[in-house]
């Protein structure tokens, strides 16, 4: 009696404290003001939803007799809009707190001594993690559900159990929708752990988390550029058999089922001394008409998502009993170090970084970049957005592609590509580089740092260089010597390579911390850099390949390019050396709290 | 013997947090060659002595030289000269222990081919050179409390500051350790030795430095510290200087409220 009482009082307790863990060390960083952060994460969601509700529903505002047929038609591709957002930013939030998402060994190293069970555990994990996912999918859903129909049906003026059954149909779908994205990416996770084996979980884990985060954020951003009737037209008889596997359709398909024809039977309001016009009726008659032809294509989409979300529900439950039926504990696998590989690289980091601090940077950038969940997750983002940018870029242009080997001008889109990918990593390295990959084990850099910011930050720009720059530009080459032939394609790899190093030699000219290390210290003059930023991804691309293209023609204007494109290194090595030589010594106090600074209040309490 | 190292002086610190006073003017001298104990009670201030040392705090007041100089005067330069195993192992969980080491070694300037053979020498001596490669997030405290005494040797330092080393190490270690720091202390290092177990700082140190709530209650020679409080050892003495409760009767309460049941 009394173990089942403290059973029940230690679920609770556990699933508090998990959510505690779940902000502080996954959502927010360590150390931070979690009340300010949570606002601000929660007051972002917020506005962005309640932003998308309004600029979808604004449309109706302007009709001064809103058709309700029509508005049923129009209402399918708005529905799969805020769905897909309201999915993937459930997926992205889910993805960052991916290492989280099961039992860790930290949590047999603490929990394990502890009389509690492990399904107490694992329950109360769940718990935090399910409560969590509501709380964002909440924040997302109920004001843009609410939001959204107010606005939609302002003209329609339907009666009072109409506009609820709207506004209840959304709302329930979005937080079905949101329950899928949370349950698909638990799936995966528990389904790769239950196949991987612990060990080599631990090892992929960190790609998978990379990779999703990648393609989730790029299939957010490349949105708004879809067709805007897209959804509308897959929803019709004959549409392609492949859209039917778009989970928020199945979303679509259900909001509508809920829906019914609640919107398209809705009669048509005419403000008083108006009449409606009769083609305005005929219009009304064609869409409503339209809209119920559709009839048939909602159930089957309905029931793929409640099918989805009960199929996921399932394999992420069963997998994560399966997976955390035992605490795991703290262990040391064993690994095996090539004597061969070894000495490969040395001979490779010696070449490549002459000076032992310039090794030390290039050594460790790369360690976390790869390793440091933060920093993973900035790159992935980062990536993510540069395949967006990529893609806006190149669209355009792929109709040109099928002639390029037969002399045809060579698309800019598709030469602003790999500058595009490049842009954004550089960029995403550039916040990587601001943020301290271990804070409190700062002080080994306290204890051996040599003064020599510079070489540490050379061997950073390498790391950079190899990893973000060439490393892309290599795995596209082949398609590009696909596209383009082999000569051109190198030629364009060389070309693009100098621009984005340029630019990493722009964005670490100003850095005056010590990169990885240093307290997080915020972005200067975001109103500046954020446009700056959003023009340099999609203006700097373009304008390199409208020259590129141009130099390609002869030879002669190709190596003058190269060699402006060399200068302008030159140069702004130069530029970044003497700007190196002219900042602050290196702090690794942390950057005091901009209230604290205005009252004073550091001053006071260190005395 | 090395000859020429510099002496560490500490004058009057006085540091204060959030405008509590924790050290009321510590003074202390650690000269080369010799091992001294740095003892206290938790909270004592023995930890914000070690970090002003080692330049990782700035004194409100006070001053700390090292060979003469003022240590902020060039802080890198000091550090050159330092080698510091603090209490808790904060480490990169990313890295392993050898990338862990080869970052400080980098850092520190040593040549490549050096630093690798050192850092295995000092892994093997040190009985973990099997982990080298594992990530430092699988060490265990013992293991990691290795590395950082391995990071503090790797530039051969002429200032040892140790802050709780043995915590963590199994026996062998601990015995290994002390044999280490007097063996250093006979090259010619300034050793500072701050630790809770006072059978090795029996041991190893030369002189011993008692500081609670802030303020330096003695510091002399073991065998003179003894005399003048009529004790006969190191536990003694410190009880002697240190405790106002008897420590029977603490644990005799301890154990009253742990047997307390609902």
């Amino acid at each position: 009696m009394r173990r089942s009482v403290a059973a029940r009082r230690t679920l609770p307790l556990l699933a508090r404290l998990f959510v505690r863990r779940l902000l502080d060390t996954d959502i927010i960083a360590p150390g931070s003001d979690r009340h300010e952060s949570l606002a601000v994460a929660f007051g972002i969601l917020i506005t962005v939803s309640l932003f998308l509700s309004v600029a979808l529903a604004s449309k109706y505002l302007t009709e001064f007799i809103q058709l309700p047929g029509t508005t049923a038609h129009r209402l399918i591709s708005d529905r799969f809009f805020l769905i897909t957002v309201d999915m993937a930013t459930t997926a992205l939030t889910t993805l960052l707190t991916w290492d989280a998402l099961g039992l860790e060994r930290s949590d047999g190293a603490i929990l394990g001594p502890l009389p509690v069970t492990v399904r107490i555990i694992a329950s109360a994990k769940l718990t935090a993690l399910l409560a969590l996912a509501a709380a964002f999918s909440l924040a997302f859903g109920a004001g843009s559900s609410a939001v959204y129909s107010v606005v939609m049906a302002q003209n329609l003026h339907p009666p009072g159990t109409v506009f609820l059954r709207i506004v209840v149909a959304q709302a329930l779908t979005m937080t079905a929708a949101s329950a899928f994205a949370f349950l698909a990416v638990l799936a995966i996770r528990v389904t790769l752990q239950a196949l991987l084996t612990d060990r080599w979980f631990e090892r992929l884990s960190a790609i998978g988390q990379a990779v999703m985060i990648t393609a989730v954020l790029s299939a957010l951003l490349l949105l708004p550029f879809g067709k805007v009737d897209a959804p509308n037209n897959w929803t019709r008889e004959g549409a392609p058999r492949f859209v039917r596997l778009l989970p928020p359709l199945w979303f679509v398909g259900l909001e509508s089922m809920i829906e019914g024809h609640s919107v398209a039977d809705l009669p048509v309001f005419v403000p008083a001394r108006s009449q409606l016009a009769p083609w305005l009726k005929r219009q009304n008659e064609r869409d409503r008409a339209s809209y119920r032809q559709r009839d048939s294509a909602f159930p089957p989409l309905a029931a793929s998502a409640t099918r989805g979300l009960a199929l996921t529900a399932l394999v992420a439950l069963a997998g994560y009993v399966w997976n955390n039926r035992r605490l795991r504990l703290p262990v040391m696998w064993p690994v095996r170090r090539g004597r061969v590989r070894a000495e490969v690289t040395r001979w490779t980091l010696s070449r490549i970084t002459p000076l032992p601090t310039q090794r030390a940077g290039f050594s460790f950038a790369l360690s976390v970049l790869a390793r440091s969940a933060p920093h993973r997750v900035a790159i992935s983002a980062a990536l993510g957005v540069g395949v967006s940018a990529a893609v806006v870029l190149a669209r355009s242009d792929w109709n040109g592609v099928g002639s390029l080997r037969f002399g045809a001008p060579v698309p800019i889109g598709l030469l602003a590509v790999p500058l595009a990918v490049t842009t954004a990593l550089v960029a995403g390295f550039r916040h990587a580089v601001a943020l301290p990959a271990e804070l409190p084990a700062n002080w080994t850099f306290q204890m051996a740092w040599s003064g020599d910011r510079q070489a540490f930050l050379a061997g950073c720009r390498r790391a950079a260089l190899a990893a973000l720059i060439v490393a892309p530009l290599v795995i596209l080459l082949p398609l590009y010597g696909f596209l383009l032939g082999v000569p051109l394609a190198m030629t364009h790899a060389v070309c693009t390579e100098l621009a984005a190093q340029g630019l990493l030699e722009a964005v670490l000219m100003g850095v005056a911390i010590v990169p990885f290390a240093s307290p997080y210290k915020p972005m200067e003059h975001p109103r500046v850099m954020w446009p700056a930023s959003f023009f340099g991804l999609f203006g700097g691309p373009f304008l390199f390949a409208t020259v590129a293209r141009s130099a390609y023609a002869a030879t002669d204007s190709t190596l003058l390019f190269l060699a402006a494109l060399v200068s302008s290194i030159a140069a702004l090595k130069f530029a970044g050396r003497w700007r190196q030589r002219n900042l602050p010594a290196i702090s690794f106090e942390p950057v005091p709290e901009a209230s604290t600074q205005q009252l004073g209040l550091r001053e006071r309490l260190m005395g | 013997m090395d000859t020429n190292l510099g002496v560490l002086e500490a004058h009057g610190l006085i540091k204060r947090f959030a405008g509590i006073k924790v050290l009321h003017g510590v003074s202390l001298e650690v000269a080369p060659g010799e091992v001294v104990a740095y003892l206290g009670p938790n909270g004592s201030g023995k930890t914000v002595t070690t970090r002003l040392l080692t330049g990782l705090l700035e004194p409100n007041e006070g001053t700390i030289t090292y060979g003469k100089r003022n240590i902020h005067a060039d802080l890198v330069g000091f550090r050159m000269e330092l080698g510091y195993v603090p209490e808790e192992p904060h480490l990169y969980p990313f890295l392993s222990g050898r990338e862990y080491l080869q970052l400080v070694g980098r850092l520190r300037g040593l040549e490549e081919s050096f630093l690798e053979q050192k850092l295995m020498d000092l892994l093997t001596l040190f009985g973990i050179a099997e982990a080298a490669d594992k990530s430092l997030s699988e060490y265990s405290k013992g293991m990691k409390q290795k590395v950082l005494i391995s990071a503090a040797l790797l530039h051969d330092p002429a200032l040892l500051i140790f802050d709780e080393p043995e915590s963590g190490l199994d026996v062998t270690s601990i015995h290994v350790l002390r044999h280490l720091v007097r063996l250093l202390a006979a090259r010619g290092k300034a050793i500072l030795y701050s630790s809770h177990v006072l059978e090795s700082v029996e041991k190893i140190c030369d002189r011993v430095i008692v500081i609670q709530h802030g303020r330096v209650l003695a510091d002399d020679r073991l065998g003179r510290l003894g005399a003048a409080t009529g004790t006969r050892s190191l536990a003694d003495t410190f009880a002697h200087l240190v405790f106002k409760d008897d420590p029977l009767a603490t644990a005799r309460a301890i154990v009253e409220v742990a047997g307390r049941r609902p």
